[in-house]
């Protein structure tokens, strides 16, 4: 049962894990490969998936790797006998290595100062190295229309440093997904009360599970980094 | 079919979450220690790539070996994936690992899965057939894993030959289609058939009535092709490309030649994606030829080393530091702070330069410690500490670098104890203490033991790029003043009364040029400026209340951080210790910095919860930074500061100070009485 208040954009905990729930039964059939974490410490969980894709050298702003040279690093890397340690072989296809591989780690995790989910992320290359994201605003698979402010912030589960987007007009968007009207009473007029008065009449012939039923996936398309699948709304 | 093309395949590339190196790590600690006996490891692999390029369009995805937190211990297998078994060989050092016989375990790993053609076992369990190499180094104490994979394919004495490329929606019918994905579904279904990897290599044949059977290489016989079909051979592939197979079918080509001298095959690369409905349109069909003679028994050549990130072959580094290590994940929370305040608030603020101030905290007391807290707390990497005390008791509470035990035994020397204190709370400070007197006008003292001391100082001042003078007394701040004005560094100077304080920044280098604003920072005077008499011993002869920090307490926290801030705003701004001072103003004026305004002397009334901005100009015959000063100590250096520690008069000789007194005697003013006096000491 869900307990969402249809005047309120906010979601509890306990509501965000069962929106989770809900979203992650579809990701199954529809093949996104969501997940659920949790920390066995303090018993809270968040949404997991890992993304994919690549990107040309040069367009990678990486200066702040080169101060991280690794000596040991260097001395074993340049050993003349790893040249010849392959035999020449014709069935070996050759790939572009001009191109770098990059990992998305995208986190859907529940804040409990703002009520709402938020998407956390990192980027990795193949050795997980760190990608700068604030240098390299132009590396995501998907561009959002308007880029929200992207700040780095310790990971509320995880405990390290991880890019995150800004919670604070996801409650105002969310609203408007529900139709919700937050007017200040003090300046409602009658009638006004009276519409918002008929609005929740009419949500309210749908239960609540239905209507809230997609919230994750609604709330995903609102963030405009990650293809939010319309099948999620049809299944 | 003329036009046949050699058949390249496309490797393998690892992908290793951090989980297994955090899990080996465990592992090595709690239960391998120093035993480098290789280990069995488990990978696996999907068939369902192009899933993850579902979500963003036009990716080509690579064929990843994956390995995770569950590779060291046991075999769970994730949907649409099957297991690969690895040998996973851990070196305890890195010298180990450079003299470590590749060439040798790299054949090791072939000859096993040779072995498992030869006596049929890979037929059974085809799982075989995919057997890697994992070399590595782990640093544990740096989180730093160095490591290699190798993927051993066998070679044939000939090149493989594709002659056909078709979709293998062209070859079967929808109804056809549908009836492979549900007998292959039937073979994933069998209990430990994954494990064995029997799904991953598996045999098809169309059969009447829009039928396809799906058959294990055991059926060989079975499925072999006949005058209506031909023999079709599956694999699970990870590759998502439109002409070349994965690399995981190389070994069971050789398989196919040893075992039964296939010669012309038609494999199929099966990549579902999998969703509400299977979807098969991306598998392909390839017709390939195996030429040359039967194989013998004899080991063949084998490739599969792994190249790294730069393309070259050779180790790879997976520096897990900063997601690990303590040390790191502290100093990067600091920075992330502020970062915030940058973020948010400030864009402008210079948050490299500020970290990268080195300072010098002359005085290891109550300024000393809140002045260090603050300063680390912006981010500053760099404090270095200066005091000839010990700790005593009454420290401890208003001085929170240091703690009861610390006063055991006579005390510890407070300068080193502070850096240690400093280093407890933040690792990746850099912060040394010195135990020293600085040399003090009127306070005499043995000439080499001068000598070394402003030596000492020079140096130290030398190497930092702002001076706190936060000592207890005036004429300790004689010395700093004079070699900090003569270098142009930065000092700031914080004091105490009881419950009235003083924060100042000294002014810069005089630029000889009049049309210079009188609040330009050249134009400022120092500490001493403001003084018509020497510094002298003002200890001697004074009541105990004024020997002791005789101050309200919170008083000290206050001026520290004044002092900090002032620091942290002349290095934000453009003009630096060049900066006009800034007059007091309403709060709500808009200010002439992001950071406020830049005065030049804080003082503080605790009485009234109070400060006034004042802003003092140089004295021409200060007893510290005037020209002749500064002349006479660059010239005579330690000689000239030998002399006015024993003959403080000297200084107002030179600076022609004894003739105001005598000019202010005969007027009859009384000079001395300078409101300063009770600010000065602490």
């Amino acid at each position: 049962m869900v307990h969402v208040s249809i005047k309120n954009q906010y979601i509890t905990y306990e509501e965000f894990k069962e929106f989770s729930q809900n979203f992650l039964r579809k990701s199954k059939i529809l093949n996104y490969q969501w997940e659920w974490i949790e920390e066995p410490k303090n018993k809270k969980g968040f949404l997991k998936l890992i993304q994919y894709s690549e990107i040309s050298k040069d367009k990678l702003n990486r200066h702040e790797l080169l101060e991280d040279d690794d000596e040991i690093y260097n001395i074993i890397i340049n050993k003349n006998e790893y040249n010849e340690i392959q035999l020449k072989d014709e069935g070996v296809l050759t790939e572009d290595s001009n191109d770098i591989k990059i990992f998305w780690e995208w986190h859907i995790v529940y804040s409990s100062v703002f009520q709402v989910p938020t998407l956390f992320f990192n980027a990795w290359d193949e050795e997980h190295n760190p990608i700068d994201i604030l240098n390299n605003r132009d590396i995501f698979p998907i561009k959002p229309l308007n880029t929200p402010i992207i700040t780095q912030k310790d990971h509320p589960i995880l405990g390290i440093p991880y890019y995150y987007i800004h919670p604070c007009t996801t409650g105002q968007n969310m609203n408007k997904l529900y139709n919700i009207e937050m007017k200040d009473q003090l300046t409602c007029s009658m009638q006004e009360v009276d519409t918002i008065g008929k609005k929740e009449n009419s949500l309210k012939d749908l239960s609540n599970d239905d209507i809230y039923n997609n919230y994750i996936a609604s709330w995903l398309s609102t963030t405009g980094f990650l293809k939010v699948d319309i099948k999620y709304f049809l299944l | 079919m003329d036009n046949k093309t050699v058949l390249q395949f496309q490797s393998l590339s690892s992908l290793v979450d951090p989980t297994f190196w955090y899990s080996l790590t465990k592992e090595k600690i709690d239960n391998i220690k120093l035993s480098d006996v290789p280990l069995d490891i488990y990978g696996y692999y999907s068939y369902n790539s192009l899933q993850s390029s579902k979500s963003n369009d036009n990716i080509k995805v690579p064929s990843f070996l994956q390995l995770n937190s569950n590779s060291l211990t046991n075999e769970i297998i994730p949907s649409f994936s099957f297991p690969m078994k690895g040998l996973l060989k851990n070196t305890n050092t890195i010298e180990d690992f450079q003299k470590l016989d590749k060439k040798g375990l790299f054949e090791k790993v072939s000859k096993k899965i040779w072995d498992s053609i030869l006596n049929g076992e890979a037929i059974k369990c085809p799982s075989l057939l995919n057997q890697f190499l994992l070399i590595s180094f782990s640093d544990l104490k740096k989180y730093k894993y160095y490591y290699w994979f190798a993927f051993p394919a066998l070679l044939l004495e000939n090149p493989i030959y594709l002659t056909n490329t078709q979709l293998l929606s062209d070859y079967l019918n929808k109804n056809e289609l549908q009836s492979l994905h549900e007998n292959y579904q039937k073979l994933l279904e069998i209990p430990d058939n994954i494990k064995k990897g029997i799904p991953g290599y598996f045999l098809l044949k169309k059969d009447d009535n829009n039928h396809v059977k799906v058959g294990t290489l055991s059926e060989w016989e079975m499925f072999k092709s006949d005058d209506k079909n031909k023999t079709i051979v599956g694999f699970a592939d990870p590759c998502v490309l439109p002409n070349n197979p994965g690399w995981l079918i190389r070994n069971l080509i050789v398989l196919l030649k040893k075992k039964w001298n296939v010669s012309k095959v038609t494999i199929l690369c099966y990549r579902e994606i999998a969703g509400e409905y299977a979807d098969l349109s991306q598998c392909k069909l390839m017709d390939i030829e195996i030429s040359g003679e039967e194989l013998s028994d004899n080991l063949p050549k084998s490739v599969g080393w792994e190249k790294n990130i730069k393309g070259q072959f050779g180790p790879r580094l997976a520096n897990l530091g900063p997601t690990m290590d303590p040390n790191k994940l502290i100093e990067s929370a600091v920075d992330l702070n502020l970062k915030l305040m940058r973020w948010r608030i400030m864009p402008s603020l210079d948050l490299e330069k500020i970290s990268s101030t080195k300072c010098l905290l002359l005085g290891a007391g109550t300024l000393g410690s809140y002045v260090a807290r603050s300063l680390m707390a912006w981010g500053i990497r760099h404090i270095t500490f200066v005091d000839n005390g010990t700790i005593s008791y009454s420290n401890p509470v208003r001085q929170p670098l240091y703690e009861f035990q610390d006063c055991l035994n006579g005390g510890k020397p407070k300068a080193e104890t502070a850096a240690e204190s400093l280093k407890r709370i933040f690792p990746g400070i850099h912060s040394k203490g010195y135990k020293f007197t600085i040399p003090m006008p009127g306070h005499s003292e043995d000439k080499n033991v001068i000598k070394t001391n402003v030596e000492l100082l020079e140096k130290l001042i030398e190497e930092h790029d702002a001076i706190f003078l936060l000592m207890d007394s005036r004429e300790s701040r004689w010395l700093p003043t004079v070699i900090g004005a003569s270098k142009g560094k930065i000092v700031i100077n914080a004091a105490l009364g009881f419950d009235s304080y003083l924060v100042m920044r000294h002014g810069a280098k005089d630029i000889d040029d009049n049309s210079l604003p009188t609040n330009h920072g050249s134009k400022l005077g120092c500490y001493f400026c403001n003084d018509i008499v020497a510094p002298v011993d003002s200890l001697k002869d004074r009541t105990l209340d004024q020997q002791c920090t005789v101050t309200r307490p919170g008083l000290s926290a206050i001026a520290s951080a004044n002092a900090v801030e002032l620091l942290i705003s002349i290095i934000n701004s453009p003009d630096g210790i060049n900066s006009k001072a800034d007059a007091s103003s309403s709060p709500f004026e808009k200010t002439p910095t992001p950071l406020g305004l830049i005065p030049h002397q804080i003082r503080g009334f605790l009485t009234h919860f109070n400060n006034l901005l004042v802003v003092g100009q140089k004295f021409a015959q200060c007893t510290a930074c005037s020209k002749i000063i500064l002349e006479e100590y660059q010239k005579n250096g330690v000689e000239f500061v030998q002399k006015i520690v024993s003959t403080p008069d000297y200084l107002e000789q030179l600076t022609g100070l004894d003739n105001l007194h005598k000019e202010g005697e005969l007027l009859n003013c009384d000079w001395v009485d300078d409101d300063d006096d009770d600010i000065d000491s602490i």
